[in-house]
């Protein structure tokens, strides 16, 4: 044997007191569910990436509107369309160099062309190329990428617009902040409506059953039938376009799904011996509920709300990219990325910032409640 | 076991409806008595209604018909909350499933105080603290255990945190529906020698409902022989196993194995036809012997009674 020569004396040994209480001892950790939970969710990469995303951009959306001095609704048409410039990052190509394409009968008149167009004195100018040779197609005219520093151009050389400014000089970075604020404020109502409406509803629902869950789900059928967009469209007829519309068509249609969910798991639950048993003991049917058959579902309810969250700031930022949404001053993701949709082949910077952040909340609520369904219901992993 | 009803079953019946026309009939018209202090066996094959006689005893069900009478007074139909309130605390219930009946996500404690928070049994939290710990020696637990959640425990600790649950309001009267099938047979015997015990301590009344005939016998007082929705045997448990009366019984008991190698050869098992009844009139309840009741009609009530005279 290969461990031979390794003595085992009899003092390691500790005899073990035999008796009857031993049998019942439970030597396992006290673990509560969420602890258990935390566990799981904690060895999980994506989910705590996703969890880290989603708190910097809550931190960002709260904080990052007083990190510098201007409003989001501040006009200033001195300072129209600049490009992101950052102190210190010029490296990363936040140097306020804006590029144009200019097009004249020679390389120097194009430039001469844009100069004037664009009202920049030729100090300015840092560098130039030509893009396309003239061609019978372009009127024999040069195209000609021109690279100038903005700032001092236009006489702003003390300010600095992190994230650039859209085209009534008003700072992205203030506006997008602004608007990752709403896109929260949508996405924390809707979790609010599917855990209050939602879960009370089709808790109600299974838990009386026969006619009353009929009736209940004849109506949550009638409300997932009517289009969303329908009920948008009229709360708008009624109401300004706004939060407040939006708000009212979530509220109407969001928690259906929700409703639904808890009522096929209080179905599932109710006839279980544990609610019996309570039943017995003399339970009214609030206690019941509460007690018993919500704290079951819990685990289903966040895993469903986080998913609600994601689709519900979608939802707004939909609405907002095609007209239906917060109208301006108020920004919001969907509108940042509705109004520089129109000129980001000049202004992609107006368009990236607002994209990445809402894919960055979309993905990050994702990931994270894949991660929660894992942990909260390892039953459920596949 | 004194003679004083303690239970009165008149007549009860069960339905329940399946579809628009079809009538599934779970009880139909059973009656019997509980005396105060015995145990009450009801056997039956699966499906045959024992589970629901429990249940609608209990007022999990509303009967579709018949009286339920528990110490003289009416426990169906309309009741105050007060009344009701009382009645819960009177009768309880030990569950079939282990892992089913006790709350996965409360722990120990939360389990066996809720009946004590209902009934406003204890003032203070040291109060209840107090009582669930006593509870759980009483079942031959740890009080260490009232913190844990159940999935931690086995399923023979599981069964004894249930009759804690039950006995935490002091009950008179325990419906035991199956309590041990769900066990293995080592931990059976012991949830079972711990009923016994508790019925000697504390002066309870079961109502014990299992389909192993073996086990009811150790148990019961008395049995009751229960099929498709109707008692058709019931008598005292050593007179039931003696003469066994009618068909289905008799084929109940030709089933019992006995760890006898001898006896097992020469084992004969009678199976039971409806068939064979007599179907010149409706069968009545009726009592063969003192005490010893049968499913039979006038000339099957002759029969039998010539049959106990040899």
């Amino acid at each position: 044997m290969a461990n031979n020569d390794k003595k085992i004396s009899k003092d390691q040994f500790q005899p073990i007191e035999l008796s009857a209480d031993k049998g019942e001892e439970l030597s396992r950790p006290e673990i509560s569910y969420w602890k258990d939970a935390w566990i799981r969710l904690r060895k999980n990469k994506g989910a705590i990436t996703g969890l880290i995303v989603l708190i910097f951009i809550v931190f960002m959306a709260l904080v990052g509107p007083i990190m510098n001095e201007y409003a989001f609704d501040e006009d200033n048409y001195e300072a129209t369309n600049l490009p992101p410039r950052v102190e210190g990052l010029e490296w990363l190509g936040l140097n306020g160099h804006q590029s144009w394409e200019v097009q004249g009968e020679t390389p120097e008149a194009a430039i001469e062309n844009g100069l004037t167009g664009y009202e920049v004195d030729e100090q300015y100018l840092i560098s130039s190329e030509i893009v396309e040779e003239p061609t019978e197609e372009n009127n024999n005219y040069y195209t000609v990428e021109m690279t100038v520093d903005i700032y001092p151009a236009k006489g702003l050389q003390e300010e600095n617009y992190w994230f650039g400014t859209d085209k009534f000089g008003r700072d992205l970075w203030t506006r997008i902040w602004k608007g990752t604020q709403i896109s929260l404020y949508i996405g924390l109502l809707a979790a609010l409506i599917d855990m209050v409406i939602g879960v009370i509803y089709g808790g109600v629902s299974g838990y009386y059953g026969g006619r009353i869950d009929n009736f209940m789900q004849r109506i949550i059928e009638i409300l997932t039938g009517i289009p969303n967009l329908v009920v948008v469209i009229l709360a708008i007829i009624v109401l300004d376009p706004g939060i407040l519309a939006i708000t009212i068509a979530l509220t109407i249609t969001g928690w259906t799904g929700m409703a639904r969910i808890v009522r096929g798991q209080v179905l599932k639950l109710k006839n279980q011996e544990f609610v019996l048993a309570a039943r017995t003991l003399g339970s009214n049917d609030t206690r019941i509920l509460m007690k018993h058959l919500i704290p079951n579902v819990t685990g289903m309810i966040i895993i469903n709300t986080m998913f609600t969250i994601p689709s519900a700031i979608f939802f707004e930022a939909f609405l907002s990219f095609i007209g239906l949404g917060l109208q301006a001053p108020i920004a919001s993701l969907g509108t940042l990325i509705d109004s520089a949709f129109d000129s980001y082949r000049t202004y992609p910077y107006m368009l990236v910032y607002p994209a990445i952040i809402i894919s960055l909340l979309m993905i990050g609520f994702n990931i994270l409640a894949d991660g929660l369904r894992d942990a909260l219901d390892p039953k459920m992993r596949k | 076991m004194s003679e004083e009803k303690l239970l009165e079953v008149t007549n009860l019946k069960q339905h329940f409806k399946t579809g628009r026309h079809s009538v599934v009939k779970a009880i139909d018209g059973i009656s019997f008595d509980i005396y105060k202090g015995e145990t009450f066996g009801l056997v039956g094959e699966s499906g045959c209604g024992k589970s629901t006689t429990g249940r609608t005893i209990i007022r999990l069900y509303d009967a579709t018909d018949g009286d339920v009478k528990f110490n003289g007074v009416d426990v169906h139909g309309k009741k105050s909350k007060s009344d009701l309130k009382m009645f819960n605390r009177k009768m309880q219930m030990i569950f079939q499933d282990p892992y089913a009946s006790l709350n996965p996500r409360m722990t120990v404690k939360e389990i066996i105080s809720e009946g004590l928070d209902i009934h406003g049994l204890v003032k203070d939290d040291k109060a209840r603290t107090q009582r669930v710990h006593d509870l759980l020696e009483t079942v031959g637990l740890n009080k260490e255990h009232a913190n844990r959640y159940p999935h931690e425990f086995s399923g023979g600790q599981r069964q004894r945190i249930g009759i804690a649950r039950a006995l935490a309001v002091d009950p008179e009267f325990i419906i035991a529906d199956e309590p041990i099938s769900a066990l293995d047979v080592s931990i059976q015997a012991q949830v079972v020698n711990l009923l016994k015990q508790l019925q000697k301590e504390k002066g309870l009344t079961y109502l014990f409902i299992a389909h192993d005939l073996s086990m009811v016998k150790y148990i019961s007082d008395r049995i009751a022989v229960m099929y498709f929705g109707k008692i058709v045997e019931l008598a005292d448990s050593d007179e039931l196993y003696k003469n066994p009366l009618h068909p289905y019984t008799k084929s109940l008991l030709s089933a019992i194995p006995l760890p006898d190698p001898d006896y097992e050869r020469n084992r004969v098992r009678t199976s039971y036809d409806p068939a064979d009844h007599d179907t010149s009139e409706v069968p009545e309840f009726r009592e063969v012997r003192p005490k010893h009741w049968v499913l039979c009609t006038t000339k099957e009530f002759d029969a039998y009674k010539k049959q106990l005279a040899e």
